[in-house]
Protein backbone atom coordinates (compact mmCIF):
# COMPACT_ATOMS: atom_id res chain seq x y z
CA UNK A 1 0.00 0.00 0.00
CA UNK A 2 1.77 3.14 -1.22
CA UNK A 3 1.82 6.05 1.51
CA UNK A 4 0.95 9.48 1.01
CA UNK A 5 4.52 10.60 0.54
CA UNK A 6 5.40 8.05 -1.88
CA UNK A 7 3.00 9.93 -4.33
CA UNK A 8 4.64 11.55 -7.23
CA UNK A 9 3.82 15.53 -6.98
CA UNK A 10 6.02 16.09 -10.33
CA UNK A 11 2.65 15.59 -12.09
CA UNK A 12 1.94 18.98 -10.71
CA UNK A 13 5.02 20.62 -11.09
CA UNK A 14 2.85 23.99 -11.89
CA UNK A 15 0.09 25.75 -11.06
CA UNK A 16 -2.28 25.43 -14.21
CA UNK A 17 -1.61 21.57 -13.80
CA UNK A 18 -2.31 21.77 -9.97
CA UNK A 19 -5.50 23.71 -10.23
CA UNK A 20 -6.43 21.15 -13.09
CA UNK A 21 -6.31 18.26 -10.77
CA UNK A 22 -7.71 20.39 -7.61
CA UNK A 23 -10.85 21.02 -10.11
CA UNK A 24 -10.97 17.32 -10.65
CA UNK A 25 -10.72 16.43 -6.81
CA UNK A 26 -7.94 14.33 -7.51
CA UNK A 27 -6.64 13.02 -4.05
CA UNK A 28 -3.14 13.79 -5.05
CA UNK A 29 -3.74 17.40 -5.91
CA UNK A 30 -4.89 17.99 -2.62
CA UNK A 31 -1.96 16.44 -1.14
CA UNK A 32 0.46 18.31 -3.77
CA UNK A 33 -1.43 21.68 -2.37
CA UNK A 34 -1.01 20.84 1.68
CA UNK A 35 2.77 20.10 1.15
CA UNK A 36 3.60 23.22 -1.00
CA UNK A 37 1.16 25.96 0.63
CA UNK A 38 0.56 24.27 4.23
CA UNK A 39 3.94 25.08 5.84
CA UNK A 40 3.05 29.04 4.97
CA UNK A 41 -0.37 28.99 5.63
CA UNK A 42 -0.58 27.41 8.98
CA UNK A 43 2.19 29.98 10.02
CA UNK A 44 -0.17 32.69 8.73
CA UNK A 45 -2.86 31.29 10.58
CA UNK A 46 -1.01 30.50 13.90
CA UNK A 47 0.14 34.09 13.93
CA UNK A 48 -3.34 35.55 13.50
CA UNK A 49 -5.12 33.26 15.75
CA UNK A 50 -2.52 33.18 18.59
CA UNK A 51 -3.18 29.45 19.28
CA UNK A 52 -2.10 26.34 17.56
CA UNK A 53 -5.68 24.18 17.80
CA UNK A 54 -7.65 27.44 16.52
CA UNK A 55 -4.93 27.71 14.27
CA UNK A 56 -5.76 23.85 12.78
CA UNK A 57 -9.61 25.06 12.74
CA UNK A 58 -8.19 28.13 10.52
CA UNK A 59 -6.91 26.24 8.05
CA UNK A 60 -9.19 23.19 7.97
CA UNK A 61 -12.02 25.47 7.37
CA UNK A 62 -9.65 27.06 4.68
CA UNK A 63 -8.78 24.77 2.79
CA UNK A 64 -11.99 23.41 2.92
CA UNK A 65 -13.21 26.35 1.69
CA UNK A 66 -11.05 26.87 -1.19
CA UNK A 67 -11.57 23.08 -2.54
CA UNK A 68 -15.30 24.08 -2.51
CA UNK A 69 -14.70 27.35 -4.79
CA UNK A 70 -11.97 25.89 -7.09
CA UNK A 71 -14.12 26.15 -9.87
CA UNK A 72 -14.59 29.85 -9.59
CA UNK A 73 -10.75 30.50 -9.00
CA UNK A 74 -10.97 32.87 -11.93
CA UNK A 75 -6.57 33.20 -11.88
CA UNK A 76 -6.77 36.65 -11.62
CA UNK A 77 -4.16 36.53 -8.72
CA UNK A 78 -1.60 33.03 -8.08
CA UNK A 79 -3.08 30.17 -6.07
CA UNK A 80 -1.07 31.03 -3.09
CA UNK A 81 -2.17 34.35 -3.32
CA UNK A 82 -5.98 33.32 -3.39
CA UNK A 83 -5.67 30.69 -0.96
CA UNK A 84 -3.62 33.26 1.57
CA UNK A 85 -6.62 35.62 1.85
CA UNK A 86 -9.00 32.85 2.26
CA UNK A 87 -6.64 31.76 5.32
CA UNK A 88 -7.00 35.85 6.58
CA UNK A 89 -10.73 35.77 6.49
CA UNK A 90 -11.38 32.21 7.96
CA UNK A 91 -8.33 33.42 10.99
CA UNK A 92 -10.20 36.96 11.43
CA UNK A 93 -13.56 35.27 11.16
CA UNK A 94 -12.69 32.54 14.17
CA UNK A 95 -11.19 35.17 16.29
CA UNK A 96 -15.02 37.54 16.18
CA UNK A 97 -16.63 34.55 16.61
CA UNK A 98 -14.03 33.57 19.47
CA UNK A 99 -14.74 37.35 20.81
CA UNK A 100 -18.36 37.19 20.78
CA UNK A 101 -18.65 34.65 22.81
CA UNK A 102 -16.06 35.38 25.07
CA UNK A 103 -18.31 38.87 25.33
CA UNK A 104 -21.70 36.20 25.45
CA UNK A 105 -20.05 34.53 28.77
CA UNK A 106 -19.26 37.96 30.27
CA UNK A 107 -15.47 36.80 30.54
CA UNK A 108 -13.10 39.51 31.46
CA UNK A 109 -10.40 37.22 29.47
CA UNK A 110 -8.65 38.59 26.15
CA UNK A 111 -7.98 35.20 25.21
CA UNK A 112 -4.21 36.07 25.14
CA UNK A 113 -2.55 33.02 27.54
CA UNK A 114 0.76 33.30 25.32
CA UNK A 115 1.01 29.98 25.45
CA UNK A 116 0.85 29.36 21.50
CA UNK A 117 4.36 28.37 20.37
CA UNK A 118 5.87 27.36 17.24
CA UNK A 119 8.59 24.98 17.14
CA UNK A 120 11.35 25.56 14.69
CA UNK A 121 13.09 22.60 13.08
CA UNK A 122 16.30 22.82 11.05
CA UNK A 123 15.36 23.38 7.65
CA UNK A 124 16.97 22.89 4.72
CA UNK A 125 15.19 25.35 2.40
CA UNK A 126 16.77 28.32 5.28
CA UNK A 127 19.13 30.05 2.73
CA UNK A 128 22.83 30.19 5.22
CA UNK A 129 22.15 33.83 5.64
CA UNK A 130 18.90 33.28 7.10
CA UNK A 131 19.99 30.38 9.64
CA UNK A 132 22.20 33.38 11.10
CA UNK A 133 18.65 33.63 13.29
CA UNK A 134 19.08 31.05 15.84
CA UNK A 135 16.10 28.92 15.92
CA UNK A 136 15.75 29.79 19.30
CA UNK A 137 15.58 33.34 18.75
CA UNK A 138 12.86 32.91 16.26
CA UNK A 139 11.11 30.81 18.52
CA UNK A 140 11.31 33.73 20.67
CA UNK A 141 10.09 36.47 18.07
CA UNK A 142 7.43 34.19 17.22
CA UNK A 143 6.08 33.77 20.89
CA UNK A 144 6.58 37.54 21.55
CA UNK A 145 4.27 37.81 18.64
CA UNK A 146 1.45 35.25 19.69
CA UNK A 147 1.58 36.66 23.18
CA UNK A 148 0.49 40.31 21.80
CA UNK A 149 -3.58 40.81 22.53
CA UNK A 150 -5.71 39.52 19.48
CA UNK A 151 -6.28 43.46 18.24
CA UNK A 152 -2.60 44.26 18.42
CA UNK A 153 -1.39 40.99 16.98
CA UNK A 154 -3.76 41.03 13.78
CA UNK A 155 -2.84 44.37 12.71
CA UNK A 156 0.54 43.31 13.39
CA UNK A 157 0.75 40.63 11.39
CA UNK A 158 -1.33 41.48 8.65
CA UNK A 159 0.65 44.78 8.00
CA UNK A 160 4.71 43.86 9.39
CA UNK A 161 4.59 40.31 8.40
CA UNK A 162 2.46 39.36 5.74
CA UNK A 163 3.00 43.28 3.86
CA UNK A 164 -0.67 44.60 3.28
CA UNK A 165 -0.71 48.02 2.59
CA UNK A 166 -2.43 50.24 5.62
CA UNK A 167 -5.36 50.40 4.09
CA UNK A 168 -5.84 46.60 3.29
CA UNK A 169 -4.96 45.67 6.95
CA UNK A 170 -7.43 48.52 8.42
CA UNK A 171 -10.57 47.37 5.70
CA UNK A 172 -9.74 43.42 6.49
CA UNK A 173 -9.40 44.45 10.21
CA UNK A 174 -12.86 47.09 10.04
CA UNK A 175 -11.08 49.74 11.65
CA UNK A 176 -9.63 53.55 10.54
CA UNK A 177 -6.49 53.75 9.39
CA UNK A 178 -5.42 55.92 12.04
CA UNK A 179 -6.63 53.33 14.61
CA UNK A 180 -4.61 50.81 12.83
CA UNK A 181 -1.44 52.77 12.64
CA UNK A 182 -2.30 53.07 16.58
CA UNK A 183 -2.25 49.72 17.14
CA UNK A 184 0.78 49.18 15.19
CA UNK A 185 2.53 51.62 17.45
CA UNK A 186 1.03 49.63 20.83
CA UNK A 187 2.45 46.43 19.40
CA UNK A 188 5.72 47.50 17.86
CA UNK A 189 5.97 48.98 21.67
CA UNK A 190 5.15 45.69 23.19
CA UNK A 191 7.66 43.88 21.30
CA UNK A 192 10.28 46.23 21.75
CA UNK A 193 9.97 45.09 25.78
CA UNK A 194 9.61 41.79 24.82
CA UNK A 195 12.63 41.47 22.92
CA UNK A 196 14.90 44.19 24.21
CA UNK A 197 17.20 41.24 25.75
CA UNK A 198 17.69 39.98 22.43
CA UNK A 199 21.28 41.29 21.01
CA UNK A 200 22.42 42.11 17.30
CA UNK A 201 25.94 41.98 16.74
CA UNK A 202 27.87 41.82 13.32
CA UNK A 203 24.79 40.71 11.83
CA UNK A 204 24.47 37.65 13.66
CA UNK A 205 21.44 37.43 15.63
CA UNK A 206 22.04 35.95 19.39
CA UNK A 207 19.55 35.39 22.14
CA UNK A 208 21.06 37.61 25.07
CA UNK A 209 19.52 35.35 27.86
CA UNK A 210 21.80 32.98 26.51
CA UNK A 211 24.62 34.69 26.45
CA UNK B 1 22.58 44.08 26.32
CA UNK B 2 19.61 45.38 28.02
CA UNK B 3 17.52 47.92 26.34
CA UNK B 4 13.82 48.00 27.39
CA UNK B 5 11.24 50.00 25.85
CA UNK B 6 11.69 53.50 25.97
CA UNK B 7 9.37 54.45 28.95
CA UNK B 8 8.22 57.83 27.88
CA UNK B 9 6.71 56.20 24.88
CA UNK B 10 4.90 54.00 27.45
CA UNK B 11 3.94 56.44 29.20
CA UNK B 12 2.74 58.59 26.20
CA UNK B 13 0.65 55.47 25.08
CA UNK B 14 -1.35 54.92 28.52
CA UNK B 15 -2.04 58.70 28.68
CA UNK B 16 -3.57 58.76 25.60
CA UNK B 17 -5.92 55.26 25.79
CA UNK B 18 -8.67 56.13 24.90
CA UNK B 19 -8.23 59.46 22.73
CA UNK B 20 -9.21 59.10 19.58
CA UNK B 21 -7.06 57.59 16.96
CA UNK B 22 -6.01 60.76 14.66
CA UNK B 23 -4.72 62.78 18.01
CA UNK B 24 -2.84 59.39 19.18
CA UNK B 25 -1.27 58.31 15.80
CA UNK B 26 -0.05 61.99 15.71
CA UNK B 27 1.57 62.27 18.95
CA UNK B 28 3.04 58.81 18.62
CA UNK B 29 4.38 59.14 15.69
CA UNK B 30 6.15 62.57 16.57
CA UNK B 31 7.28 61.04 19.85
CA UNK B 32 9.10 58.26 17.54
CA UNK B 33 10.47 60.41 15.08
CA UNK B 34 12.36 62.68 17.75
CA UNK B 35 13.57 60.30 20.24
CA UNK B 36 17.35 58.65 19.79
CA UNK B 37 16.23 55.70 22.27
CA UNK B 38 12.98 54.66 20.33
CA UNK B 39 14.62 55.17 17.28
CA UNK B 40 17.72 52.44 17.91
CA UNK B 41 14.92 50.46 19.54
CA UNK B 42 12.98 50.67 16.11
CA UNK B 43 15.88 49.94 14.36
CA UNK B 44 17.05 46.74 16.22
CA UNK B 45 12.88 45.30 15.76
CA UNK B 46 12.95 46.04 12.39
CA UNK B 47 16.43 43.64 11.95
CA UNK B 48 14.86 41.07 14.41
CA UNK B 49 11.56 41.30 11.96
CA UNK B 50 13.41 41.09 8.59
CA UNK B 51 15.30 38.00 9.51
CA UNK B 52 11.64 36.56 10.48
CA UNK B 53 10.29 37.52 7.25
CA UNK B 54 12.40 36.09 5.30
CA UNK B 55 12.95 32.96 6.91
CA UNK B 56 11.00 29.48 5.58
CA UNK B 57 8.28 28.66 7.11
CA UNK B 58 8.05 26.11 9.55
CA UNK B 59 7.09 22.22 8.58
CA UNK B 60 4.03 21.19 9.90
CA UNK B 61 3.10 19.90 13.20
CA UNK B 62 3.36 16.25 13.13
CA UNK B 63 -0.14 14.47 12.09
CA UNK B 64 -1.56 17.87 10.58
CA UNK B 65 -0.52 17.18 6.95
CA UNK B 66 -3.10 13.57 7.23
CA UNK B 67 -5.64 15.45 9.22
CA UNK B 68 -5.86 17.73 6.40
CA UNK B 69 -5.78 15.36 3.49
CA UNK B 70 -8.46 13.22 5.67
CA UNK B 71 -10.97 16.05 5.40
CA UNK B 72 -9.73 17.75 2.12
CA UNK B 73 -10.56 14.00 0.67
CA UNK B 74 -12.17 11.37 3.06
CA UNK B 75 -11.09 7.71 1.97
CA UNK B 76 -13.76 6.36 -0.12
CA UNK B 77 -15.53 2.98 2.23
Amino acid sequence: MSKPWDTDLSIYADEAALLQGLRRRERDACLCMLKHYGPRLYRLALRLAGDPDVAEDVLQDAFIRGCERIDSFEGLSSLGTWLHRIVVTTALMHLRAAQSSRVARATASDGDDGTAFLEYQADERDAPDRAALSAELRAQIEQAILALPDALRTAFVLRELEGMSTAAAAAALGVSESALKVRLHRARAALRDALSHTAVEAGVFQSGASQ
Amino acid sequence: MSHPCCPELLALLDALDGQPPDAVERAVSAHVASCERCAGEERHLDDLLAAVRSSAAPMLPTGLEARLLARLCPPIT
